[in-house]
């Protein structure tokens, strides 16, 4: 679901980038007043779930790929607005070092995998497991509203793909960015993510919710079932233990090269070189040819002369440990706030 | 209304219309500043508990990445470097990683723009090797001094078979920064106090800070070393070296692993 560079047109990239801010100055506000500052980094936490469980691709047959997000899981264990922050802070690291997504498509990226995603999983599961302390109901609302969130969020995504070429294309007609009208986007992007995506990020935040909340989470405070608040407020009275957390990240690491059986690129990911041979089209879109694009460290985390295996698993550990660097300096330069309550 | 038959004189009646001229004064409280900021740093760093591994080992596990590092013609083990500071980086408290980013930052840009010609002439890949190798680097010595006890650091210099007289000055070294940096922050803010108004001779004044300072650090030498003396001080300095503990045995592990790495990388391909 990461539009790469030049697919989508700058106008298109200016607009996303312009509904983001507001919702990113909404997310950085409250989360700077409703998670305490020593719980900040647990979001580069949640990140770093997010960027793992996008390197795990799902191959669909048919040649494309496509991953789990994890944003609604997020947005599950920290509410929607960390969640904001976190998938962007992931889908940034992933644009800037690894070349998965685009620099000037971020904004789009990060309105559909950061807001749209994380924002409307949460609603539905709100909407499925309202107070209920029982877990099969939570559990039952964090599969259906994952599945909701990344199928709304591809759609989106669909979207932005479809109108390109009826708002951009030369005298002859031809696409200037993506070559492809709505009605090829959308069930190109939709049946991917009905079925096998849509799964395995059901598969992927159902079982790392469970776990966390069974292991990972103090019995001792007493309402263990509960995590998030009414309000989407996090608990304070509880404690996520860390080293669970940490063993289970290491053993995802692990297991990330398994990302890589799956061959072939995603939809509406091909680079300006494959995108002839694969797609069958008979030209190049003039701007996605020729098109600005950044080159990046690790392009699509490989490195030349590397086995994959162990360049993606290196790629792994650099993308997490920068993603935790970035919100432990975060939470410290937030001004801790005494809270004249807690005894 | 005008007080009369009163004790107060009549010169204190008077309106005062003095205002002091505006001073530039800006240079003292730069130089403070950075004084205190130094001096704040030493007494954090003195306040620094027993850290998980050994200080002897962290030393010789930077020097020895430092070397490996930067002899490399593999770049890949230079990526794995990378890799394995940025874990170490990550589990650091927020703050030091600030301070430690914080300096390594500006070391890379510096570097950056040290090769920015050979950049420009097509050599594209001096840019990451370069850069990327003085980053790490850096890194490294950061993490190293955020988080042990500098005269833990010193009396780890042993193992590298260091002259005892070498590691007694750098430990005096050590100490007499933090205290002439204190005498110095008193007496600038002895200048600052005692200025009003214009005050011209107050950059005379600053290099009478340097000389007293000198003068007093002479003075307390002297004291220093007869103290050392009348306690049977004869010229040898055996400083205790500190311990291994048993955390070192991961730090050993990945020794032997980044070294096995390193030769199978740079020799065996």
């Amino acid at each position: 679901m990461h539009i790469p560079e030049n697919y989508l047109s700058p106008a298109t990239c200016a607009v996303m980038t312009a509904v983001m801010v507001p919702v990113w100055v909404h997310a950085v506000k409250k989360v700077n007043t409703e998670i305490p500052k020593k719980d900040v980094p647990m979001i580069g936490v949640g990140a770093a779930f997010s960027f793992l469980g996008m390197m795990f691709n799902v191959p669909l047959p048919g040649g494309t790929t496509g991953h789990a997000v994890g944003g609604t899981l997020i947005a599950l264990l920290l509410g929607p607005n960390a969640a904001c922050l976190a998938v962007t802070v992931a889908l940034l690291i992933q644009a800037l070092l690894f070349g998965d997504g685009g620099i000037l498509s971020f904004g789009a990226n990060c309105f559909n995998m950061a807001f749209v995603l994380p924002y409307f999983g949460y609603f539905i599961y709100r909407l499925i497991a309202g107070k209920s302390e029982k877990k099969s109901r939570q559990l039952l609302g964090a599969a259906v509203g994952s599945y909701a969130g990344i199928n709304l969020a591809a759609f989106c995504a669909a979207i932005e793909f479809g109108i390109q070429p009826y708002l951009f294309h030369d005298a002859a007609g031809k696409a200037l960015y993506c070559p492809y009208t709505l009605n090829v986007s959308i069930p190109a992007m939709m049946i991917g993510h009905l079925t096998l995506f849509g799964i395995a990020e059901i598969v992927y935040t159902v079982a790392v919710y469970s776990y966390v909340k069974t292991i990972a989470v103090n019995k001792v405070s007493g309402n263990a079932g509960k995590m998030v608040s009414e309000n989407g407020i996090v608990d304070n009275s509880q404690n996520i233990k860390k080293k669970p957390i940490f063993i289970l990240m290491a053993v995802l690491i692990a297991l990330v090269p398994i990302g890589l059986l799956a061959q072939g690129t995603a939809w509406g990911e091909w680079g300006s070189d494959e995108i002839m041979k694969i797609t069958g089209l008979s030209y190049v879109p003039a701007k996605l040819g020729t098109g600005w694009s950044l080159s990046s460290v690790f392009p699509d985390y490989t490195m030349a002369g590397i086995p994959d295996a162990i360049a993606y698993i290196m790629s792994a550990i650099v993308g997490v440990a920068i993603m935790i660097i970035v919100f432990k300096v975060a939470s410290s330069l937030i001004k801790g706030k005494t809270d004249y309550q807690v005894k | 209304m005008i007080i009369k038959d009163s004790y107060v004189p009549e010169w204190m009646l008077q309106e005062e219309k003095y205002s002091p001229k505006m001073d530039h004064d800006g240079f003292i409280i730069r130089s403070l500043m950075k004084i205190m900021s130094l001096l704040s740093e030493f007494r954090s760093n003195a306040a620094l508990k027993q850290s998980y591994f050994s200080t002897r080992a962290k030393l010789i596990a930077t020097i020895l990445l430092i070397i490996l590092e930067c002899t490399s013609t593999n770049m890949f083990f230079v990526y794995i470097i990378f890799a394995v500071v940025m874990v170490a980086l990550s589990t650091l408290k927020g703050q030091s990683i600030r301070k430690i980013i914080g300096s390594a930052m500006p070391a890379a840009v510096f570097s950056a723009l040290i090769v920015l010609p050979a950049f420009l002439m097509g050599n594209h890949n001096l840019m990451v090797t370069v850069v990327l190798r003085v980053f790490i680097s850096v890194t490294m010595i950061g993490i190293m001094s955020v988080t042990s006890p500098w005269n833990e650091v010193t009396g780890s210099l042993k193992v590298f078979h260091l002259p005892d007289i070498f590691i007694l000055t750098f430990d005096l070294t050590l100490k007499f920064i933090m205290i002439l940096g204190d005498i110095c922050t008193n007496m600038m803010t002895a200048i600052r106090l005692r200025s009003v108004g214009k005050n011209n001779r107050k950059e005379s004044a600053l290099s009478g800070v340097m000389g007293t300072t000198f003068l007093k650090s002479h003075q307390m030498s002297e004291e220093l070393y007869g103290a050392m003396i009348c306690r049977g001080f004869d010229g040898k300095y055996n400083r205790r070296s500190t311990r291994f503990n048993k955390h070192d045995i991961i730090i050993l592990i990945v020794m032997i692993i980044l070294v096995l790495l390193f030769i199978f990388l740079n020799f065996m391909q």
